[in-house]
Parts: C-alpha cells; sequence; structure tokens
C-alpha cells in the first residue's frame, strides 16, 4: 500500500485489493489524520472488511473520500442496504483533484 | 481433476487466494464478472476461517477448486470453532446503529454465487460451497441455420472416420442440435466452447465421421471419469439423413480401440429407465448392469421425455471392463453378497474372494470420525458420499449434509463405499438402520476401486415408471422395491425405512 501525508490528510493506494490486509495496513498509519483519501484505482474488490473500516472511520468523525472504487463495491453496498447510510454521493469523489 | 490448497490462518494468504480463484475461475469458463464474484465470495469466507475459526491458535484450512463443463465450485474446508452461518443473519440497522455488521460476509457470499451450501461435518469439521454456472453460447445462438445436406438422399455414400479434434466442436453442436433439437440429455453439446474446452483438456475423446461433402454426420465420444481409468460412453449422434448405414457400429468399434489405446480399465453407459432402447444397446455391445440409481437427474434433463415424465429419472449403470477382472476381494454385506456375486460373475469376474467375516470390524472398532467427499450436483439435485474410510460418525455425517442441503431440493442421496475396506459390511449396516438401500455394484468408479453404491430416495416414485431391459436390472430393481417396500403397479409410497421422504 502507497501512503502520501499533506498534514492532517492521509492518502492511501492499495496495490491490490482492499481487504482486510489492507484495512489493516490503514489502521497502523491512521495516527491522527482526520482526513482519509482511498485511491482505489488498482483494487479489483472492496470486501465487507473495508466496508466496515469505511463506516467505522466515518463514526469516529474522519472524513473519508473514496477514488475509482471498482463497481463491485456499489454492489456490495446495494447487498448490504448502506446505500443511503453510507451517502455514497460524497464518499466518492467523481474526478480527482 | 480438483486442485487443493492446504492454507494456514494468516491474513496475508487472502489477497493470494482471492487472486488465484480468480484466475482459476477465468481459466475453467467463468466470465470477467463472475469470476470476480467468486472472487470476492472466496475472499469473505478466507477472511472469516482467518478471523474467527480459530481464536488465538495457529491452525490451517483447506481450499479445493473443482471444475466440470458447465460449474465451477470452490470448497472451504476447516476444522475450527463449531459455526453456522444461518444462526447469524446479517441486519442492516444493527450494523448502522450498532457497528455490528455480523453476518455481512455471508450476505455478500450469497449474493456473488449461484449456489452457496453449508455443510457441517461434525468432528471433520465445516465446508463452505460455492457454486458458479458457467455460461456459453448455445449453437443456436451462434449459428440458427444451416445449408442443405449435398449426400442428404445419396445411399453411395463414402465416409471418412477420424479422431475428434478441438477443431470440430462447433461442426458437433451443430449436428447434435441437427439431429436431436433441444431435446439431447448432455446440455453440454450445444456449446461449442464447451466442446472445445473438454477435448482440450483430455477430458474426452472420440471420434467424427465426415461425409463426402465434409458435412459433419457422426459423433460418438468417451468422457474419462475425473478420478479413475474408466469413461462413459456418453455421447452419440449419427445425423438422420446417413443412419442405418452402419455408422454406430463403425464408429464404436473405433471408440473402443481408443479406450483401448488410451489404457482405459473400463467403459460405462447411464442409460435412461424411461424406456429401454438405451439398455438395450448397451447390451448389445457387451455391456453388463451393475447397478439401478433411482432419481439420478431432473426430468428436465430430458426434454423430449419431460412432457410424459416428471418424475426424476432413474438410471440403469451398465459396465463394460476393458482390462478384464481376475481375483476380486470384497468384502460383501451379507444381505447383498448373493446380488454382488451375481454382478461379478457377469462382469467376469474369475475369482471372488470373501475374507472371513472376522476380519470385519464391530462398530465400536470403527475409527472416530469419517472421512469422505460430498458430491454434490446442485443442477441434478442429487448428492454422492464418497467414503475413504467410515467411521462411527458415518451417518451423523451424512444425515448432517442432507439437512444441511434441504434447501437444494435433492431428489437422492448415495453412499459409495469401497468394497475392498473391511469396514465396509459394518458401515452398510449402519446406513440401512438410516433408510439406505441397495443401488448396485460402481465397478472402477473411484482411484480404480470397486464400490457399493447405497441409496436414499428423498422424493417418492412411481416404480411403474422405472423400465428395465436386463435379467439382471430386473433382479436390481426387484431387489430395490422389496427393499424399499415399495409396490409395483401402483404409485409408491415411501416406506417407514425411509424416514425422511418427502412427496413430489
Amino acid at each position: 500500500m502507497d501512503l502520501e501525508r499533506h498534514g492532517d490528510t492521509l492518502t492511501v493506494r492499495p496495490r491490490r485489493d482492499f481487504n482486510l490486509m489492507a484495512v489493516r495496513h490503514l489502521k497502523y498509519h491512521l495516527d491522527d489524520a482526520t482526513r482519509v483519501r482511498i485511491d482505489l484505482a488498482r483494487a479489483r474488490l472492496v470486501d465487507t472488511e473495508a466496508v466496515m473500516a469505511l463506516h467505522r472511520l466515518r463514526a469516529q468523525g474522519v472524513e473519508v473520500i473514496l477514488l475509482e472504487p471498482p463497481a463491485i463495491f456499489y454492489e456490495v453496498l446495494e447487498v448490504l442496504e448502506l446505500e443511503s447510510a453510507f451517502k455514497v454521493e460524497q464518499l466518492v469523489e467523481r474526478e480527482r483533484s | 481433476m480438483d486442485q487443493t490448497l492446504q492454507l494456514p490462518n494468516h491474513v496475508n494468504v487472502i489477497g493470494p487466494t482471492t487472486d488465484y480463484a480468480y484466475k482459476w475461475g477465468l481459466n475453467v469458463g467463468l466470465s470477467d464478472k463472475k469470476a470476480l464474484r467468486l472472487a470476492l465470495a472466496v475472499d469473505e469466507l478466507v477472511t472469516d476461517v482467518v478471523r474467527f475459526a480459530f481464536p488465538g491458535e495457529e491452525g490451517s484450512f483447506e481450499i479445493t477448486f473443482r471444475a466440470d463443463l458447465s460449474t465451477a465450485e470452490v470448497i472451504i474446508h476447516e476444522k475450527g470453532e463449531p459455526f453456522d452461518p444461518s444462526q447469524h443473519p446479517y441486519d442492516p440497522h444493527r450494523a448502522i446503529e450498532e457497528d455490528n455488521f455480523e453476518g455481512a460476509g455471508f450476505a455478500v457470499v450469497q449474493h456473488c454465487v449461484d449456489d452457496f451450501a453449508f455443510l457441517n461435518r461434525g468432528r471433520e469439521g465445516k465446508e463452505f460451497r460455492l457454486v458458479q454456472h458457467i455460461e456459453s453460447e448455445h449453437i443456436a445462438d451462434l449459428h440458427p441455420t444451416e445449408q442443405p445436406d449435398p449426400d442428404a438422399d445419396r445411399e453411395d455414400v463414402d465416409y471418412t472416420l477420424s479422431a475428434v479434434q478441438p477443431s470440430d466442436a462447433e461442426d458437433i453442436a451443430k449436428l447434435i442440435y441437427r439431429t436431436y433439437g433441444y431435446t439431447y440429455a448432455k446440455e453440454d453439446l450445444y456449446y461449442p466452447e464447451r466442446i472445445e474446452r473438454a477435448l482440450e483438456r483430455n477430458e474426452k475423446f472420440g471420434v467424427v465421421v465426415r461425409s463426402e461433402s465434409r458435412r459433419t454426420v457422426g459423433y460418438f465420444a468417451v468422457l474419462r471419469s475425473p478420478d479413475s481409468t474408466i469413461g462413459e460412453v456418453g455421447e452419440a449422434a449419427v445425423d438422420v439423413n446417413h443412419r442405418r448405414r452402419g455408422l454406430m457400429k463403425r464408429m464404436l468399434r473405433a471408440l473402443i480401440d481408443q479406450a483401448n489405446e488410451q489404457g482405459l480399465s473400463g467403459v460405462f453407459g447411464e442409460a435412461v429407465t424411461v424406456h429401454d432402447i438405451s439398455q438395450r444397446v448397451n447390451h448389445h455391445f457387451g455391456m453388463v448392469s451393475t447397478a439401478l440409481l433411482l432419481g439420478l437427474f431432473p426430468p428436465e434433463r430430458f426434454r423430449s421425455l419431460a412432457d410424459d415424465h416428471t418424475q426424476p429419472i432413474s438410471i440403469v449403470i451398465d459396465f463394460r471392463p476393458l482390462i478384464p477382472y481376475d481375483t476380486v476381494t470384497a468384502y460383501l454385506p451379507a444381505p447383498y453378497a448373493d446380488l454382488l456375486r451375481q454382478i461379478y460373475d457377469a462382469l467376469g469376474v474369475e475369482a471372488l474372494q470373501r475374507p472371513p467375516a472376522s476380519a470385519v470390524p464391530p462398530r465400536e472398532e470403527l475409527p472416530a470420525t469419517t472421512e469422505m467427499d460430498a458430491r454434490i450436483r446442485y443442477t441434478y439435485g442429487h448428492v454422492v458420499f464418497v467414503v475413504e474410510t467410515a467411521g462411527q460418525d458415518l451417518t451423523d455425517q451424512v444425515q448432517q449434509a442432507l439437512d444441511d442441503l434441504d434447501d437444494e431440493d435433492m431428489s437422492v442421496a448415495c453412499v459409495d463405499l469401497p468394497l475392498d475396506d473391511p469396514a465396509t459390511p459394518t458401515a452398510t449396516a449402519v446406513l440401512r438402520e438410516h433408510g439406505f438401500v441397495f443401488a448396485g455394484l460402481m465397478p472402477r468408479f473411484h482411484r480404480d476401486r470397486d464400490y457399493l453404491r447405497l441409496q436414499r430416495p428423498l422424493v417418492a416414485l412411481d416404480p411403474d415408471a422405472i423400465t428395465v431391459y436386463s435379467d439382471l436390472a430386473t433382479t436390481l430393481k426387484r431387489h430395490i422395491l422389496e427393499e424399499l417396500s415399495w409396490t409395483s403397479n401402483d404409485t409408491a409410497t415411501p416406506s417407514p425405512s425411509v424416514p425422511d421422504a418427502t412427496s413430489t
């Protein structure tokens, strides 16, 4: 997982899927970041461990932004009936800044 | 062929295992979307095993990849803490309000795959089974119309026989479609991609016949068994315009030659019992009836027959050894000894040796746990438990698996017991107490060993709709009906000895 830190913002780029291993890496490097950008351009899969991690980060008050999540991420949210609770429009950055 | 990985319960196996599942799925013919969903399902289950199956300790688990032409199956087997996913349903409100995502992984798994089964195997642990159906293009969609046959009305056509090649796949599919319409039982033959894949993988071999105009007018093939050196004579077609010209006999001779050259120890046919035509053909070519399998296939599999036959289709196993039987040592369970002896005689066994009864272990001396493989055919509605070692928990494991498969609408459950195992008579006695009855001999069916097959129908069947041809098949049918207390000339009612039978 590649990481960059700019002030309170942590940007992570999992090299593979956004799964338990990636979640553990993310938590390990989180420190006191209040904003996390997760670039999923290289991820094929986002599993429920990742979804749980996103939920918990946001519950802690961390602003989470996803870039280029794979299509299956939306499918997982739909299966878990979490689309509205996750406010996907706010969660996913449509264009790279 | 199964591919099995033994893995430690470490988080770093999740990614590589998921990657492997994805690539394997693509290789066996899944679309990218289905392979990806299978990979996600594997990710969820492996994550669950790594996190929860062995709390605070080192453990390991197995993951098996199994595929045929139409199905990709992944089996995850672990012996960790007891767990039943049905007791942990997912609740989205609980997830959001209480940060409790229990059951979320299983909800995703069930969404991602075409079939999901959880088997509790008692002391042998738990199995999670994921199944994706492999989609292919039907020949009717690829080539809805064909050119007329220039040789159709000629009597003096020269035919050429040759070994079938992967490049023949489309022509074979066309022949099947032209000959049978939508009614041929082996559905894979309507999909050129599946035929090509099977030939490339050497899962089958056979012959094709071409007419002078190079049109494919005949096809006959043997499908290799995945775990033995026998093959099923299971695919045959002759163009309607080229029948009664001896093509079937010429192909079968060539096929038997090929089977001998390829070192097969025997060939078998699965003959339907809604008529006796296939059984007659098999016997014409020297096959012997060795088993009658009740309700093995759903009637929908045989579309031409389904209108008249709405009950699951029963099958006669006809077998011809290519390597002659010599001396056979078999532990024959007493209630079936005479029948098995008759079958062995018909197969040409020169000397059947029965070890003394003292060699058979009593129940209390069986190992504590049973080692067996459940071969579940979801689309056909049957399961075969292939026993490697019969243990004291045999019936518990079988019954638990059937309970776990309750939603799958199984028609019949079978158990295969190795006849060279001293424990087989004891295991047979135990299974008989749980509603299992004789099915027959499965010669050289698993790892070239002879197996006794027992069966337990889970639906009621009309015995009068089961037509058998040979004397031996007639004897088998009579015995099986008696054992089930089913009466012929009457609609069958499951007897008290089949406690879990349900009405169709």
